[in-house]
């Protein structure tokens, strides 16, 4: 999607937002300390308060329509459920989603698979917890076939596991519809691998804009690895081609979706002997990318990233195209769920 | 009919009466800000501090057959002044200020965002207020439309000024009470009404306690 | 927010309302010991009907014995009530005697007369023919509430010639009640007493009823207590029935007993 953005807004208590950048990407980031300007930013994409400035998507200027003839999918932190209405009915408010069905877009039972709600659907939102809420909240967004997809911290106020599989569910998401999206993210690392490009505020101003892991400051180097894969009968996975021995339990069977942590990869230019690791996969280096005061070194096969030191790659001369070893334990390739 | 069933369908036709406006205002009162809102805040919660006879008076002077409405619904076949629906107007104004009231605070116990979502998602102003907002503030309102309802059984002054006490028709319970106590030997039915009074008050008191808890119930469990 | 809050602020109000009603009780009663030097004003209770008459009797006594009076005025049946669960009241000038029955009086005695009209809004002329066919056509009627006399006399009246009352009945909380909603419009014809007719512009007199349809209408002085002997001796002193005579009520000799 094209953006072509002049957000502009002066409150009354003297918070300031000016942030103007145009730009063609399908999945957008807002990263930046609390109170820098990224939830009102988003707001303003959304339209739910008014600005000076402009917001052109796609060409067209948004500021005449009126907010429900916006189509923005838009995901606050607290979900904002209907409290009255069942889950079900919370994912069937849209007018739109009445519309979706056979019209080869959106499918609520895609839907309510993807993001794993078949148990809630008769709930009320004052029995679900709170990851439950806002994985309805993002369904609800879905059902109603948003032209752009808003999420706001999606994953605040997640333990780490919790965190890492509402990760995997909004990149498993994100292939599976292609809506367009904006995130916006305090922790920068979430968005390395869900967000092509990256626009850091502070205090209600641009600081820098770029690659997502461009912007990553040093010290935000936890990014993670996620992929999807089919269990083997010998209880290896496969990913990309390769089989890899993981953390994934007994019993399971199909589809998985599995993450690891870019730090936790190692990469060796020789095949290594006498390693605990159980998976050394021979592969190419495709890309080097500069995150914070690491390296991010992507490789083809299966693709993840290693986060190496910029010491470590120039001692080992990577570059895009050489031939590498990347070694993984098998309990660093956490299970998260069926895909 | 009876002084307590003409109570009844006057308190019923009174909150009837109220509400389509008391929605109305509140909502606009509680979701927008204008220059002048103060004024109509004003006006609205008048009647509960204004002489209930004032009230009366002024309705009179406007409803009267020679007055600026009175003498078009006359000519429509709706006298107001000294007719059932004088009763019903002068027992709907005085419980007004009531019902906005809670009107008001039902509404403003609705979270604005959940509003804002509601069109984000494509549901306009008006389906908006349909599907979140009175679902929400439903209980609040109800306890509200009880309140005005025992209000209006309860009303004598503005009442008596402008519709006067045709038994049968205007002659509520407090009309009929205010007769009696003037009829030797009558004490019997005085002591009647006082207790189906006490009887009703008591029954909306109650019903108006349980509807406000269930509202909060409603919204403040999912916070 | 709560509706709980609603519920306080609501209360509150009640309460500063209650306390504005209360206020000018208090500050009567600081009034009345103000005055301590003075003789205490006497407490004149009149029907409703009497409202003009009364002050100025009430006037002229005070302009010749210098004791002030206060009028009082509602319905005879309201005043008799009032005076029954304990108002101060020294003189009780009723529109009929029954009401004075109900009560502990030192002395009593009949007083004026009066009769009764049948009215009806704007300029009329005195009616030609029968009036109970004209009653008869009527759908709707103001009358005084039943325990009120002039409702009691006015039904006594219809049902000696016969006439049923209508099925709508605009009630008045007394004789003056009446007239004002004869005069707004309430009912297109009332009955109230011939001395109140002629009060109102608006309101003119159809008819007089015959003076024989009803039992007769007394107006009793009751002295109930002792301050209030010489005002009701006075009562029949020539000032005083030349004031009612020119009110239009009757005095002795003139049909009265």
């Amino acid at each position: 999607m094209k953006f072509d953005l002049a957000l502009s807004l002066t409150r009354p208590q003297g918070f300031c937002l000016d942030v103007s950048w145009s730009g063609d990407v399908d999945a957008l980031a807002l990263v930046g300390p609390s109170g820098s300007g990224k939830s009102t930013a988003l707001g303003l994409l959304a339209g739910v308060e008014k600005h000076q400035g402009h917001l052109r998507l796609d060409g067209v200027e948004q500021a005449g329509t009126p907010l429900h003839r916006r189509r923005m999918g838009h995901v606050t932190q607290d979900a904002l459920l209907f409290p009255h209405l069942t889950v079900m009915q919370n994912l069937h408010y849209s007018p739109w989603a009445h519309t979706l069905h056979g019209e080869g877009g959106v499918k609520e039972a895609d839907v309510i698979d993807a993001l794993h709600l078949e148990p809630l659907l008769d709930r009320r939102p004052r029995h679900l917890s709170g990851g439950e809420r806002r994985r309805v909240a993002l369904g609800r967004a879905l059902m109603s076939v948003p032209r752009l997809l808003l999420l706001d911290e999606p994953f605040a106020g997640l333990d780490a596991q919790r965190r890492r599989d509402a990760l995997s569910v909004l990149r498993h998401v994100r292939a599976r519809f292609g809506t367009p999206l904006v995130l916006v993210s305090h922790v920068p690392e979430d968005i390395v691998g869900l967000a092509e490009h990256a626009l850091r505020l502070e205090e209600g101003r641009l600081v820098a804009n770029g690659a997502a892991t461009s912007v990553l400051s040093a010290g935000e180097t936890r990014v993670d690895n996620h992929m999807t894969g089919r269990v083997q009968p010998d209880g290896r996975v496969e990913v990309d081609g390769c089989d890899l021995v993981t953390a994934v339990p007994r019993g399971i069977t199909g589809s998985v979706r599995l993450a690891c942590f870019a730090h936790d990869i190692l990469l060796a230019t020789e095949r290594p002997h006498g390693l605990s690791a159980r998976n050394v996969v021979e592969t190419q280096v495709t890309k080097l990318e500069e995150a914070g005061d690491a390296v991010l070194v992507h490789v083809a096969r299966p693709a993840v990233a290693a986060t190496l030191t910029p010491d470590a790659v120039s001692e080992l001369s990577l570059a895009p195209g050489q031939r590498v070893f990347a070694l993984m334990k098998a309990t660093s390739i956490s299970y998260l769920g069926p895909s | 009919m009876s002084a307590v069933s003409l109570s009844i369908l006057v308190g019923l036709l009174a909150t009837l009466l109220a509400l389509p406006p008391a929605l109305f205002l509140g909502w606009v009162l509680e979701r927008t800000r204008w220059p002048g809102r103060g004024v109509v805040y004003v006006l609205v919660l008048l009647p509960l501090v204004l002489p209930p006879v004032v009230t009366g008076y002024l309705l009179l002077e406007f409803f009267s057959p020679r007055g600026m409405l009175g003498r078009q619904l006359e000519s429509i076949g709706l006298p107001v002044a000294f007719h059932l629906a004088g009763a019903v107007v002068a027992a709907s104004v005085v419980g007004f200020p009531l019902l906005f009231m809670l009107v008001s605070y039902a509404y403003r116990s609705v979270d604005p965002a959940l509003e804002t979502v509601s069109r984000s998602l494509g549901r306009g102003g008006w389906e908006t207020w349909w599907r979140v907002t009175l679902p929400l503030a439903w209980p609040g309102v109800a306890a509200g439309a009880l309140l005005a309802f025992a209000r209006a059984l309860g009303e004598f002054g503005a009442t008596i000024v402008l519709a006067g006490h045709v038994p049968g028709e205007t002659g509520t319970i407090p009309l009929a009470v205010m007769a009696l106590m003037d009829v030797p030997g009558a004490e019997q039915e005085v002591f009647a009404l006082c207790g189906v009074s006490i009887f009703l008050g008591v029954l909306a008191v109650v019903g108006f306690r349980a509807l406000d808890k269930r509202h909060r119930t409603r919204l403040e469990l999912d916070r | 927010m709560s509706l709980d809050r609603g519920f306080a602020l609501l209360m509150n109000l009640l309460l500063a309302l209650v306390c504005l009603a209360c206020g000018p009780g208090e500050r009567a009663a600081e009034a009345r010991v103000g005055t301590l030097s003075q003789p205490p004003a006497l407490e004149l209770a009149a029907a409703a009907s009497l409202a003009e008459l009364a002050q100025e009797v009430a006037s002229g006594w005070e302009a010749r014995s210098g004791v002030p009076v206060r009028v009082r005025l509602a319905a005879s049946s309201t005043l008799a009530r009032q005076i029954r669960a304990g108002s101060e009241t020294d003189l009780f000038l009723s529109a009929s005697a029954d009401w004075v029955d109900s009560l502990d009086v030192i002395t009593r005695k009949a007083w004026l007369g009066n009769r009764l009209a049948l009215v009806a809004a704007g300029e009329q002329d005195i009616m030609r023919g029968e009036i109970p066919r004209h009653l008869q056509g009527l759908q709707s009627l103001a009358l005084a509430e039943p325990g009120v006399p002039v409702g009691q006399a006015a039904e006594a009246a219809l049902a000696s010639m016969g006439v049923a009352l209508p099925s709508r009945v605009m009630r008045g909380a007394h004789a003056r009640d009446v007239l004002s909603k004869v005069s707004q419009g309430a009912a297109p014809a009332g009955i109230v007493y011939v001395t109140d007719a002629q009060l109102d512009d608006g309101v003119g007199v159809l008819a007089v009823l015959p003076i024989e349809s009803h039992p007769p209408i007394h107006y009793e002085a009751a002295l109930l207590r002792p301050a209030a002997r010489d005002l009701f001796d006075a009562l029949d002193q020539r000032w005083a029935l030349d004031l009612a005579k020119a009110r239009g009520f009757l005095t002795q000799g003139e049909g009265n007993p």
